[in-house]
């Protein structure tokens, strides 16, 4: 009977109603896109980190180091004994491991013809890199060859801003990735004036080395400042060239379904027993991943400061509309209580109203949030998120599973201003009731 | 004038009516200031540090190309000493123009004795940079960038070979002294491979103030100098932070064996500055000096990657946000405003039957949603500076994306923008209401007055 009433209310007073259910929507619709937007900047970041840097899922260094991620030749580096640990570790763990990836941070002076700049880069396993990048960004360079696809026993790739002091052209602007979307696989053409490039370094023992280098593709980093200085060569030959058998830190990609934080704690148990000061855990923990956590903060908390006055401003309205509601129902109310109806029924009956209201305004919310995603993503509209040098689309992500909670929300909110409004009125006495209307 | 009694009195009897769109009004506008003053410190912020903090200038003056190759080929890429002095007597004629500053940008090794790292040295004219930092715009707005640590500005150090050290690099290199609080002169040592494998080399590495920095002079020779740290600072990001050194324009020089500059920033009275002002200024220089040159206005993406990457997020973000916040406020007002008339077609029914006509009447709702509008509005500005004092006085502190630091979570929203949003909100209220009002009181009385506001 409840329901029966509620909706025939809900007709009968559909002109308020439609007001409520207006502002319903309103809520739910600002709700639903701002955390698709909160979504669609999450997924960019961790593909970003996760795969386009090789980050993985997990990461291994020395524990306590003061320059986590950023140690090359030094003490604080991961030496024989403790990579070789990892390794017969990891071979252990075949269930659950995918792929690693070992990592030396390099620095020193890249001479290319006449002209000369130091580099700051990254010597990987290319194979095993290539692996963890996966099919959407596998092909990093934006011309030229990854370097698991090159052919040359010496291959090296620069960055962007190096190819630029280097005089190095492209025939065409080519595609542009970040993100949302990665290269096709295709080598495009580049030219640079000489080919080969010689890296000159300070071994681990501090003795001058040098070896050549044939550049082999261009890449671009997708954070600003660091092309510039860019390169990536393969980790035996860094080895070589550095006198060195070093590794920075490793990354670990798990396979679906691994319980990640548990492989996580029982690695570092099994280390510590070992008394190895070597330590894993997840990139988004790590200084590394920093700067994606850092971005979700920052969005999170504008989510609150955005939710909290969207919700305000909307109960205000609701509310206002339920007063009216229930002012213009007073009669209404009193003759339900004079024919018996106990207090607690008309409130239900109201509840149920609100309710169906919600429910209604949930429904016609999902579709409208679907509208607006379709149309925040068709406008075409490109940003700089941050420090990731090329420009993003602007793009929201809907995960239906949100309108469940904000189905909730925007309930419960309906109900408390139903109830706000209307419990007063509900507990006074017949007599006053019907002489107040 | 009676209509006007008549708004005013019907304003404050249905004040607990009005009372909802008063905090709507309030809360929506309180909120939406809050936001622009969020926007409105990172523009401050980013942009005295871009021209001053920097040292971009308001316009950076490179020889052609020379900004992408004065570090690599300064022989070719940076401007000479005959140069510099004909470029900087142009802008001696300038009415406009504040100050010239020369900028040296160099790349190079810096080692603490065991290990070495890539740098970017910027040498600059240490007295012009005093003056910069000490602009009241700069204190205000980059005071998160502004501490050297435990150290001072180069002008307040006789010895000359000292440089400035980004605290990134710093942890890099486990250098934590200054020349004034270093506990011990850099050691000598003969044994490096037996001094930095020691257990103890990091406690070593870190108690004195000495550093090498070695590059390739322009006439292709490896050059180092012994130097001493006098300060540590913040490039402001992350990238930067871990790659920069500055120092004395005249250590630089020397370093590099030279007397060339990479560019010259030119500050000017006014901040503002396009693409197209500085073509102009472009070509009054090539006429006037006979130098090709690239001018790039501070706010230029490749100038200031920080500035762009950073405000085109805010700006997104918050154009987002508002359109959120906006879009629930304006529907809610409009609903709140229509119900509001909605509700008293009696009244308005009434009034006709008394014989006022369609416009008395939506004046009479006119003066009431102006009161609302007025009322709500300086409301929400008053809610919006007790809120952000509260939020400024808290010293909330939080990590903005790629900031190499903590940064206060300040909020100084900017008059104009603040006026704006209060206006659009006032007239929201006022066009929505009066329009309704309107529309109802041209119905005819019969109808309003058997209305039964549903």
């Amino acid at each position: 009977m409840f329901v029966k009433i509620a909706l025939r209310n809900l007709l009968l007073y559909r002109k308020k109603s439609l007001g409520a259910l207006l502002s319903i929507v309103i809520a739910f619709v600002s709700l639903s896109l701002f955390e698709a937007y909160m979504h669609d900047v999450q997924s960019m970041f961790e593909a970003t980190f996760s795969q386009r840097q090789m980050f993985a899922d997990v990461l291994i260094e020395r524990d306590g180091t003061e320059n986590p991620g950023r140690t090359g030749l030094d003490n604080e580096s991961m030496n024989v004994t403790e990579q070789a640990w990892i390794e017969s570790y990891v071979e252990t763990q075949k269930e659950s491991v995918q792929a690693r990836v070992r990592f030396l941070n390099i620095y020193g002076y890249i001479a290319n013809g006449n002209t000369k700049s130091i580099f700051a880069g990254l010597a990987y396993d290319v194979k095993e890199g290539a692996a963890v990048r996966g099919s959407k960004y596998g092909w990093n360079t934006y011309a030229g060859v990854p370097l698991d696809q090159a052919n040359d026993p010496a291959p090296i790739i620069i960055g962007k801003g190096l190819a630029a002091v280097f005089s190095c052209t492209t025939h065409s602007a080519g595609p542009q990735l970040n993100g949302v979307v990665g290269y096709s696989s295709i080598a495009r053409p580049f030219d640079c004036p000489e080919q080969l490039a010689q890296l000159q370094v300070n071994t681990e023992s501090n003795q001058s080395n040098a070896m050549d280098f044939k550049i082999q593709g261009l890449i671009a980093s997708g954070m600003s400042g660091v092309d510039e200085h860019l390169v990536m060569i393969p980790l035996d030959l860094a080895h070589k060239l550095f006198n060195t058998q070093l590794v920075s830190y490793m990354s670990i990609s798990m396979k679906k379904g691994t319980a990640i934080d548990a492989w996580i704690e029982t690695f570092n148990a099994r280390a510590s027993g070992d008394h190895l000061k070597i330590k894993a855990q997840r990139w988004q923990q790590h200084e590394m991943g920093r700067m994606f956590v850092d971005s979700i903060d920052f969005l999170a908390i504008f989510r609150n400061f955005v939710i909290s006055i969207i919700l305000v401003v909307v109960t205000m309205a609701i509310l206002n509309t339920f007063i009216k509601i229930v002012h213009e129902r007073t009669r209404e109310i009193g003759t339900l209580r004079s024919i018996g109806f106990r207090p607690s029924f008309v409130i239900s009956i109201f509840v149920f109203e609100a309710l169906f209201l919600a429910l209604s305004g949930g429904v016609i919310g999902v579709i409208a949030s679907f509208a607006g995603q379709a149309m925040c993503n068709s406008m075409g509209l490109a940003y700089k998120a941050g420090f990731l040098s090329e420009k993003v689309p602007f793009h929201v992500t809907i995960n239906p599973a949100d309108f469940i909670w904000i189905t909730g929300l925007v309930s419960v909110l309906t109900v408390v201003s139903t109830l706000a409004a209307c419990v007063k009125t509900t507990r006074q006495p017949i007599a006053e009731i019907m002489a107040d209307h | 004038m009676m209509v006007a009694k008549i708004g005013v009195r019907s304003f404050l009897r249905q004040r607990r009516r009005n009372s909802f769109t008063l905090i709507a009004v309030m809360i929506g506008s309180a909120g939406l200031i809050t936001l622009g003053g969020f926007v409105n410190r990172w523009e401050n912020t980013l942009t005295n540090s871009s021209i001053y903090v920097n040292q971009a200038g308001t316009y950076s003056v490179y020889k052609r190309d020379g900004l992408l190759l004065a570090k690599t080929r300064p022989k070719t890429h940076a401007f000479s000493l005959e140069e510099q002095n004909k470029l900087t007597s142009f802008f001696a004629g300038d009415p406009q123009v504040e100050y010239v500053g020369r900028l040296l940008t160099m790349q190079g090794l810096v080692s603490n004795g065991c290990s070495s790292y890539p740098f970017e040295i910027k040498g600059y004219e240490p007295e012009l940079f005093t003056k910069l930092r000490n602009r009241p715009e700069v204190l205000k707005w980059c005071f998160e960038i502004l501490g050297l640590g435990e150290g001072l500005p180069f002008s307040h150090y006789q010895n000359k070979a000292v440089v400035g050290v980004a605290k990134g690099l710093a942890k890099s290199l486990n250098k934590n002294k200054v020349i004034k609080n270093a506990d011990a002169a850099a050691p000598l040592v003969t044994d490096f491979n037996a001094y930095c494998h020691a257990p103890d080399s990091k406690q070593k590495i870190a108690t004195d103030a000495n550093l090498q920095i070695m590059g390739v002079t322009l006439g292709g020779q490896f050059n180092a100098s012994d130097v001493d740290i006098a300060h540590y600072y913040t490039t402001g990001t992350t990238v930067s932070d871990y790659s920069e050194l500055t120092a004395p324009l005249s250590l630089v020089q020397n370093l590099y064996d030279t007397d060339r500059v990479s560019s010259l920033s030119i500050y000017m009275k006014s901040p503002q500055a396009s693409e197209e002002t500085a073509r102009g200024l472009k070509d009054k220089i090539v006429k006037a000096t006979g130098i090709d040159v690239d001018v790039y206005p501070w706010n230029n993406e490749l100038i200031s990657p920080v500035y762009r990457g950073i405000m085109d997020f805010i700006w997104m973000m918050g154009l987002f946000f508002s359109l959120l916040i906006g879009s629930a406020v304006i529907l809610s007002v409009v609903n709140l405003t229509t119900i509001s008339v909605l509700d008293r077609s009696r009244e308005i029914g009434t009034l006709k039957a008394l014989g006022f006509r369609t416009g008395s009447i939506a004046y009479i709702f006119l003066v009431e949603s102006l009161l609302i509008g007025t009322v709500g509005s300086f409301a929400g500005l008053g809610l919006s500076l007790l809120t952000n004092a509260f939020i400024n006085e808290m010293n909330i502190q939080y990590f903005p994306t790629g900031f190499s630091g903590s940064a206060q979570f300040w909020i100084t929203p900017d008059p104009l923008i603040s006026f704006s949003i209060l206006l659009f909100v006032f007239l929201l209220v006022t066009l929505s209401s009066l329009i309704a009002s309107y529309v109802l009181s041209k119905r005819s009385c019969l109808e309003l007055l058997t209305h039964n506001g549903g």
